[in-house]
């Protein structure tokens, strides 16, 4: 190093921290003087810069000052100026001789046996930086405003939402049923951004794997959707949907990956399905990632979609539970939906507040499923509103404990009578795991699926639900399961903290009619808080799968659930 | 045997013992958090080290088979309350490595935001990981407010499947890369999927640390 820099840098050190006794108090100088010199020295023009690995053999001189990003430094022979090592370690072998040792962002090894005529710098923490025509400038360091409006940019991954892409994709609908087996999306994936917003386009053929597979629509179906987006973080987008699929009655109970595996290993499917086939245009208004606001209009056919026997793991030989009947025929659709999640962080939850709210409006001609009654539907005219509500709260506690809570509510707001599609229930793993999943038939009167159990497939027949659920969880280590020092990754959900989870819920579903105070109640009226169902119980979750106890305390004949859950409950 | 000869040979066989279990410490993967001197935490964040990341064998192979190392951190400063402990600020990194088999060498990435910084390429697997452990200031700091706070630091290190991959490299690039590219094997990158398919699904390929400073008080740290 020149002079002219350890004069730099010294003054540096006497201004930001007073006068510095001996080596050691060098080397815990304040950062900022050592990065100061460190970037001065390499920035120097007779500095010697390298990139990446310096080894300096026994028997070589490097005359001047040498400055390494990236390093790592070896030095056995001799460098008669200073050595500057950015981001690098550096290692002196006995024998080694430099002029001065600036070192910021590595670690120091060998000084005992080596020799070091000048000063020694040392900056432990690395340096942010980058290159400007061969010159080096470090970076800023961002100044943290909390200001809630910006923690949410700050929170939000890279995303490729960014950049511009293509592709022609081959991957699985990530769920598996037993309408449609494993569903595959096949088509190509357009993602062009612009300077005033961007252009989306999937283009999916859908093949359905569950047998017979034929050349037909049981087989083949098809979903394309575009948008065309003004505006980055907010705006609106104007798009349209074409499409001809199964689709799942209550989507809300449980994800479609638990759905999936459910029914691929244990043979269980918690959803009811229909089929679609028609096209919507739809509005939305877009607040970044974090809330949406989306209007659409649509004209789509309805129909029952018949269950076939695809494979799974347990239970394979079993009847799958029938897929129900549902109404027929054909549906104009006017659907507002509000979107906010303001919990979502990559890696844990924040805290924070996810709304779904949405209501639709239908109209239409229908054939009305006639359940248990022998006779041949007639289509009649249909209309209707329904509302649907899932809101929860997430609070942490602390970094190890979170208290959660959810209330859901919906059904039928007026018109005619809601199209199977359209019915709730509640009960399951999703909703009162102390309950079973369309088993109601220990529950009297059946304020889960109001009547549904006593049809072929069990469906929900609730015109309204209401659901709520509260759990608090505490991380816990199981330190004595996991083995860091024999690298084995092979311990399953053990790798992270686990939590033991307490929650708690009540619900119910009631349909709208003429008042019974069982099943039904007036359009006004809702049922009171001691006519629902509720379940306690205990979990242990490790993260990627949990495993939980649940207990119906409004019906002792039920027995203790036990339920393996490989999401959050919600 | 004479009692002090026991002594001696147990002595010994607790000296070899000890030694024993304290070998494999010493290239324990392990995560740690310094806060600030008292008089700097109202001026500068906590210092944030992350030692021995790669040291496992299995790690080593995925990252040989092609499949990026990514370390997620998360740095959160807390405040205790009395019943309820408030998070007040948080600040996110990522470190990625990845084996470049072409130039036979790993890379490593630091991704701050959005914008990814070079810590180097290493033809050593040791070097790569040296740098993941540069030590990193986390820049979040207290607020002058009369708190007691703490600093929890929590990393998450896991392999990147090849859709994640594909992820990284299109984001890093700009450019399309197709999971399953033309200079690759397509049996082979299904194979490797598999081989891992299950141990993704269970977590198997994911582990967190967790380190937190002590509690301190802001007041008057200004």
């Amino acid at each position: 190093m020149t002079r002219m820099h350890y004069l730099a840098a010294l003054t540096a050190l006497v201004l930001g921290a007073g006068s510095i006794a001996d080596a050691q108090q060098r080397d815990t100088a304040p950062r900022a003087a050592a990065a100061a010199a460190a970037v001065a020295t390499y920035n120097a023009e007779r500095t010697l810069r390298v990139t990446g690995v310096l080894e300096v053999a026994a028997e070589r001189t490097i005359e001047g000052d040498v400055a390494v990003l990236n390093g790592p430094v070896r030095v056995a022979g001799q460098i008669t100026g200073t050595l500057v090592a950015i981001n690098s370690d550096v290692r002196l072998s006995p024998g080694a001789s430099v002029g001065g040792l600036i070192v910021v962002g590595g670690t120091i090894s060998g000084r005992d046996a080596a020799t070091i005529r000048g000063d020694v710098l040392r900056q432990p923490e690395l340096l942010r930086y980058h290159l400007t025509e061969e010159r080096l400038v470090p970076e800023e360091e961002p100044t943290y405003d909390d200001a809630w409006w910006k923690r949410r940019t700050r929170r939000r991954p890279p995303s490729p939402d960014d950049r511009s892409w293509h592709d022609f994709t081959f991957t699985s609908a990530h769920t598996y049923n037993r309408v449609e087996g494993l569903p595959l999306l096949i088509g190509p994936r357009i993602h062009q951004t612009t300077d005033w917003g961007r252009f989306t386009l999937e283009a999916f053929g859908v093949v359905r794997t569950a047998g017979p597979v034929r050349w037909d629509r049981g087989t083949l179906g098809h979903d394309v959707t575009s948008e065309l987006r003004f505006g980055k973080k907010l705006g609106v987008g104007v798009g349209g949907r074409t499409f001809d699929i199964v689709d799942a009655v209550e989507k809300w109970q449980l994800n479609d990956r638990e759905v999936g595996l459910a029914a691929a290993v244990l043979h269980r499917d918690f959803r009811d399905y229909y089929r679609r086939h028609g096209g919507l245009g739809f509005v939305k208004l877009h607040a970044g990632t974090d809330a949406d606001l989306t209007f659409s209009i649509g004209n789509e056919r309805w129909a029952s979609a018949r269950d076939r026997d695809p494979f799974s793991l347990i239970r394979g030989s079993d009847p799958w539970r029938t897929n129900p009947a549902m109404d027929e025929g054909t549906m104009h659709l006017a659907t507002s939906r509000l979107r906010v999640d303001t919990r979502r962080r990559e890696s844990a939850l924040w805290g924070g507040w996810y709304l779904d709210a949405e209501i639709e409006r239908g109209t239409g001609t229908l054939a009305r499923d006639p359940g248990l009654l022998a006779m041949i539907p007639v289509p009649e005219d249909v209309a209707y509103t329904r509302g649907f509500v899932d809101a929860r709260r997430h609070t942490r506690l602390s970094p190890d404990a979170a208290l959660n809570l959810r209330f859901v509510a919906g059904g039928w707001m007026s018109g005619d009578r809601l199209p199977m599609q359209r019915r709730l229930s509640v009960g399951g793993p999703g909703t009162l795991p102390g309950y079973d999943f369309r088993r109601a038939w220990r529950v009297h009167p059946d304020v889960l699926t109001c009547g549904g159990t006593v049809l072929p497939g069990a469906p929900a027949l609730c015109d309204r639900v209401m659901l709520f659920q509260a759990e608090y969880r505490s991380d816990f280590h199981v330190g004595w399961v996991r083995d860091d020092a024999r690298d084995d990754w092979w311990r399953p959900g053990f790798n992270r903290p686990a939590s033991w989870v307490l929650f708690a819920d009540a619900g119910r579903g009631w349909s709208v009619g003429a008042p019974d105070l069982a099943t039904t109640y007036a359009k006004d009226d809702v049922p009171p808080l001691s006519s629902f169902r509720a379940d306690i119980g205990v979990g242990i979750d490790f993260g990627s799968v949990g495993i939980y106890l649940a207990k119906a305390t409004t019906t002792a004949r039920e027995p203790v659930n036990v339920i393996v859950r490989v999401k959050h409950p919600f | 045997m004479p009692r002090r000869l026991r002594h001696q040979l147990l002595a010994a066989v607790a000296l070899l013992g000890t030694a024993a279990a304290a070998a494999p410490a010493q290239t324990r993967p392990s995560l740690a958090i310094t806060a600030p001197a008292v008089d700097q935490v109202t001026r500068t964040g906590p210092v944030v080290v992350a030692s021995h990341m790669l040291s496992g064998r299995k790690l080593q192979e995925l990252l040989a088979s092609g499949f990026p190392a990514r370390l997620h951190f998360v740095v959160e400063l807390w405040s205790v309350g009395g019943w309820v402990n408030d998070l007040e600020r948080f600040t996110e990194w990522d470190v990625v490595v990845r084996w470049l088999a072409v130039e036979r060498v790993y890379e490593v990435i630091q991704i701050v935001g959005s914008r990814p910084f070079s810590l180097g390429r290493f033809a050593l697997l040791g070097d790569a990981a040296s740098a993941v452990a540069r030590p990193t200031r986390a820049q979040i700091v207290a607020s002058a407010a009369s708190k007691r706070m703490y600093y929890q630091a929590t990393l998450t290190v896991e392999t990147l499947s090849l859709s994640d991959l594909d992820e990284v490299e299109r984001w890093l690039r700009g450019e399309l890369r197709p999971a399953v590219r033309g200079e690759r094997n397509p049996g082979t990158v299904v194979g490797r999927g598999l081989k891992t398919l299950a141990s993704r699904l269970l977590g198997g390929e994911r582990r967190e640390y967790v380190a937190r400073t002590g509690v301190f008080r802001t007041e008057g740290s200004r």
